[in-house]
């Protein structure tokens, strides 16, 4: 078992009929970093979710706009564009998508910007599969 | 703001990639600075700065070595890993030392509160830092391969 099979080990979580159609959107500048958190939805029980991805944050206002997402995870240090005047812009457009952040950044003062802005959580790395699921489970079934 | 000295930085570094590898489940081994088998000849750097503290942080290894890093952090077998291209492997070299540096940043949080993390920056060889930065570097294992951590300290803040 990898490092990272062994980080997104979940102990047998189900996939529920529920899940199926949800779609998440995943913004990250690092290609690793959206596999990793492909994959991680997927050890999350969500593996019948429909993913896409984005590079950066105006890749991701187009994205938002055409695969019409449940959920936005996304990184907060971006090149250009970061995280946090992404979900600021997107509200200030009135667009509702559900939000939160992945990312490096874990401090008190980075969660209360993100909450202030409008984020519903923020993971901070590195997380387990377990952690994600725990903040889908509560997002996507409201 | 305080400024952070050397000692506490390499104490906080030395814990975070304690924790690091505790959470992402691989092993990490500190070692004795002195291997003369080990030259590291790439890697990925990261700043963390405010108005008081100024720090570069590198992660290191072989080609090979960074090459295993990036397939630990995709899970990779090691015939998968052959197929890794060198932007997935920088990539992926980046964002361990982005991780590790967050998680740093958050274990000095209470000292400095005005940190901001930079973005990783992939090198062949080693930076060199400037005449007003320490150098200290932590050898260690990660996940079985042989790396360093350099630690880049500005000695006159910002």
């Amino acid at each position: 078992v990898g490092p990272f099979r062994a980080w997104c080990s979940l102990n047998g979580a189900a996939v529920s009929d529920d899940v199926a159609a949800v779609k998440i959107l995943v913004v990250d500048d690092s290609k690793v970093m959206r596999m990793i958190v492909k994959k991680s939805i997927r050890q999350a029980g969500f593996g019948t979710a429909e993913t896409d991805d984005a590079g950066n944050a105006s890749e991701a206002i187009e994205k938002i706009g055409s695969f019409r997402p449940d959920l936005v995870l996304c990184d907060w240090n971006m090149p250009g564009m970061t995280g946090l005047e992404l979900l600021t812009n997107l509200r200030a457009s009135g667009n509702a998508v559900k939000f939160g952040f992945i990312t490096s950044e874990g401090s008190s003062e980075t969660r209360q910007a993100a909450a202030d802005a409008g984020a519903l959580f923020l993971l901070a790395k590195p997380f387990t599969a377990e952690d994600l699921k725990t903040h889908l489970d509560v997002v996507l079934a409201a | 703001m305080t400024a952070i000295s050397r000692t506490q930085w390499l104490e906080a570094l030395a814990s975070s990639v304690t924790d690091v590898a505790a959470t992402m489940g691989f092993d990490a081994t500190l070692l004795p600075a002195n291997d003369p088998d080990y030259g590291p000849t790439a890697g990925s750097y990261l700043s963390l700065k405010s108005e008081t503290n100024a720090i570069e942080i590198g992660l290191l290894s072989s080609a090979d070595g960074c090459r295993s890093l990036a397939a630990m952090l995709l899970s990779m077998e090691p015939d998968e890993a052959a197929a890794l291209e060198n932007s997935d492997i920088a990539d992926g070299v980046g964002e361990l030392v982005n991780v590790l540096v967050g998680v740093l940043k958050t274990a000095v949080a209470q000292t400095d509160t005005q940190l901001q993390l930079g973005l990783p920056i992939f090198v062949a060889g080693s930076m060199i830092p400037g005449r007003h930065m320490s150098r200290d570097t932590i050898v260690c294992e990660l996940g079985g391969t042989q790396c360093s951590i350099e630690l880049h300290v500005a000695t006159h803040g910002r």
